[in-house]
């Protein structure tokens, strides 16, 4: 999945740290999304949501569409 | 902005109960030579050293179940391939040992085959998630 994690965190001037701490994961897997190396759980995307105050679906989009 | 606080990594626990245990299976290798050879205490000297690896076995989950998802992948992925890898040594060596005459081997062996496999594992999976 492609995902806009990177340009969202930039835009609030977070760091990963800041970011992997607020949805309670570590900093490699906050790296992991970024790259779109590694999806996240359902919970953990409803997180990020949430603290980005949009829908899940506008951070995340499916390679193919 | 911090969601909830980091679970301990359990630093302290694990050394100690890795050290409890070598001393453990010391104490009980240096008893059992002094212990005639048919002694009933030669039973609870040799699985003394199941208490703290027990007490290893508890820490090791509480510490895999604390990770994130992504280290928990991670570490399910690694003790996957080390299981096969396992399997497929021990069977290959079964076979060499008792078709082709190849020496015995202690089955502790194998426990160290477990851990070295896992632990080279998780580090080439993790490197993929970098």
């Amino acid at each position: 999945m492609k995902n806009c994690l990177k340009a969202l965190r930039a835009e609030r001037r977070w760091t990963q740290q800041q970011l992997a701490d607020a949805l309670g994961v570590s900093r490699q897997t906050v790296n992991a999304i970024e790259k779109g190396k590694f999806d996240p759980s359902l919970p953990v995307a409803f997180r990020l949501a949430a603290l980005f105050a949009c829908r899940i679906e506008d951070i995340f989009s499916p390679n193919s569409g | 902005m911090s969601r909830r606080p980091r679970r301990p990594l359990h630093r302290y626990s694990f050394p100690l109960i890795t050290g409890l245990f070598s001393l453990t299976t010391l104490c009980a290798g240096l008893a059992l030579s002094t212990v005639p050879e048919d002694s009933m205490w030669r039973f609870p000297l040799l699985l003394g050293p199941i208490v703290p690896a027990a007490g290893l076995v508890i820490i090791a989950t509480r510490y895999l179940l604390a990770r994130d998802e992504l280290e928990q992948r991670v570490q399910m992925i690694a003790a996957t391939v080390s299981l096969l890898i396992t399997v497929t040594f021990t069977l290959t060596y079964g076979l060499l040992e008792s078709r082709a005459g190849f020496p015995s081997l202690n089955a502790t062996w194998t426990a160290l085959l477990i851990l070295v496999s896992w632990i080279m594992t998780g580090n080439i999976v993790r490197r993929r998630y970098r």
